[in-house]
């Protein structure tokens, strides 16, 4: 009975639901689902996440190749994010060309990244105005269940976090860079920005991480990025239903104590997957 | 390449395995809750997803058939699962080639008068790859078929062979397919012995070719075993009811 009346009127049900202060699976208005991080699966890659946020599951493969620095950002090195939504992940999505929503979050990792100074770019200098890093973080979305940039976002930091490059040096014969065997160039973050999305529904319900049913529901959304220490990083609401401005402070501190629990899971996951490391190296 | 043993004196390849040993074969199915079906392979080092979509309604209303379902694959490369970063367009030829193998092997195996005028969609991702890719994205969607609970003739199993120091090599890996042997992928239906891929594009003399071709296939025998009891395992899990010896 209650599925067909989810499938007639999905609105109405699942106004049912917020009215009463609980959404369909069980979470209340301001309830993240769980995260679950794993990294260093893919070997090929020099760091590598996979997250899920409930079911949306996004993976994150980061691959360091030398460049040459640019004119006037001579000590500077490179990243450069690139995110894709595989056909498996969803039946909206058909195969070709990266969509809008794809480009979306590209360029909002690209955003993040540039402007908000969490990775120093210097850091990836190895020889001034001769060679540097370049890391491309590519960021494949495997399972599309709602809150993708949440997820992305989460799986850009993770990887950072546990990626090991090798120790490199311009070679003074050939001019050409070259690395040692060992992996132990660790990179450091200043700040760990996550990006939490509210659905917004019928104007006045903000549904922290929506599903993709909740999200498609929803009139308008919203992208908060606070980090654990307080900092806002970002806001991005682009047209819909309008929010009232008195529950922003709200959502604020919803979206930072996520950032603090993805934090701690993330420093939790790293620090256990250096161990491993450890003990599988000696 | 020069230097490299790909068959020692006392019979162990460049990861320790023997001629006729398949690599470490582990697999899940339902990975995914958005698609109809969906599984894991991994081979060794080389690592696939597979997702079914369907049966569903044609895309393109002209391509529907009247009789039969139409079998759409896409093959995807992840940019950073293979040594160097490659971030692949998806419409290179190479990637098309393989997306239409897989389409072909599959519509010989997918019993397809059972979804006349509907579509379905088999699209395999590789996220690291060490060679077999195009085996293991076979394995990957019989397995995300069976999941979807689409009619299948029989299980698709599918293994590579090599040819090294007059030795066919079983499931050889991206080291041994770059040594200058052929590499032969087979794909077959188990319980019927019928070869519905058979894929090989180096240099190889044709009085090896018998030997080469039953090593493949007993590798696929093999990882059909494996497949048929994750299988198993995987409906135990979900339906609790298992007494028939065959299903």
């Amino acid at each position: 009975m209650a599925e067909e009346f989810k499938r007639i009127q999905p609105t109405e049900y699942l106004r049912r639901f917020v009215s009463q202060g609980v959404r369909p699976d069980g979470r209340s208005l301001t309830e993240s689902r769980s995260i679950s991080v794993n990294v260093g699966s893919i070997t090929t890659a020099d760091g590598s996440a996979l997250v899920k946020v409930g079911n949306t599951t996004v993976i994150c493969g980061i691959k360091g190749e030398f460049a040459v620095p640019g004119g006037d950002k001579s000590n500077e090195g490179y990243i450069v994010p690139n995110f894709e939504l595989s056909p498996v992940s969803s039946p909206h999505v058909r195969p070709g060309p990266p969509s809008e929503e794809a480009q979306v979050i590209s360029h909002f990792l690209s955003d993040l990244i540039k402007k908000s100074s969490f990775v120093n770019v210097e850091d990836l200098c190895i020889e001034a105005g001769k060679l540097a890093w370049a890391l491309y973080c590519d960021l494949v979305c495997l399972d599309s269940d709602g809150s993708l940039t949440d997820a992305s976002v989460i799986a850009l930091l993770s990887a950072l976090s546990s990626m090991r490059l090798p120790r490199a040096q311009v070679n003074e014969d050939t001019g050409l860079g070259e690395v040692t065997d060992t992996r132990d160039v660790k990179l450091q973050l200043n700040d760990f920005p996550v990006a939490t999305t509210f659905g917004l529904f019928d104007g006045v319900y903000g549904l922290a991480d929506p599903s993709n049913e909740e999200e498609s529901l929803c009139g308008a959304s919203f992208i908060l990025t606070t980090s654990d220490n307080g900092l806002l990083f970002g806001c991005n609401k682009s047209g819909g239903a309008a929010l009232p401005s008195q529950d922003l402070p709200s959502y604020m501190t919803i979206a930072v104590n996520r950032a603090k629990a993805v934090k701690s899971l993330i420093d939790t996951v790293c620090r256990d997957s250096d161990s491993i490391n450890s003990i599988r190296s000696s | 390449m020069a230097g490299i043993e790909f068959l020692s004196p006392e019979g162990l390849r460049v990861d320790g395995r023997r001629a006729h040993e398949i690599r470490k074969v582990q697999c899940k199915m339902g990975v995914f809750r958005q698609a109809d079906g969906s599984a894991i392979m991994e081979q060794g080092n080389t690592k696939v997803i597979a997702s079914v979509y369907g049966p569903h309604e044609v895309a393109i209303r002209s391509k529907s058939l009247h009789d039969r379902a139409v079998i759409n694959c896409q093959h995807s490369v992840a940019a950073f699962s293979s040594g160097e970063r490659r971030a692949r367009s998806k419409s290179d030829r190479r990637s098309l080639e393989i997306s239409r193998m897989i389409k072909e092997t599959f519509e010989a195996a997918i019993l397809t008068e059972f979804a006349a005028k509907s579509q379905i969609d088999i699209y395999v991702q590789i996220l690291q790859s060490d060679g077999g890719n195009m085996c293991a994205c076979i394995n990957a969607a019989t397995l995300a078929l069976i999941d979807a609970g689409i009619p299948l003739r029989d299980y698709v199993s599918s293994c590579s062979a090599g040819f090294v120091e007059d030795t066919p090599l079983v499931d050889i890996n991206y080291l041994e397919q770059g040594a200058s042997g052929p590499d032969l992928s087979v794909a077959i239906l188990p319980r019927s012995e019928k070869v519905v891929l058979f894929y090989m594009d180096s240099r190889m003399h044709v009085d090896n070719l018998e030997r080469v071709l039953q090593a493949a296939v007993r590798g696929c025998h093999d990882v059909f075993g494996i497949m048929n009891r994750t299988v198993r395992e995987h409906i135990e899990q979900h339906v609790g009811i298992l007494d028939s010896k065959d299903i």
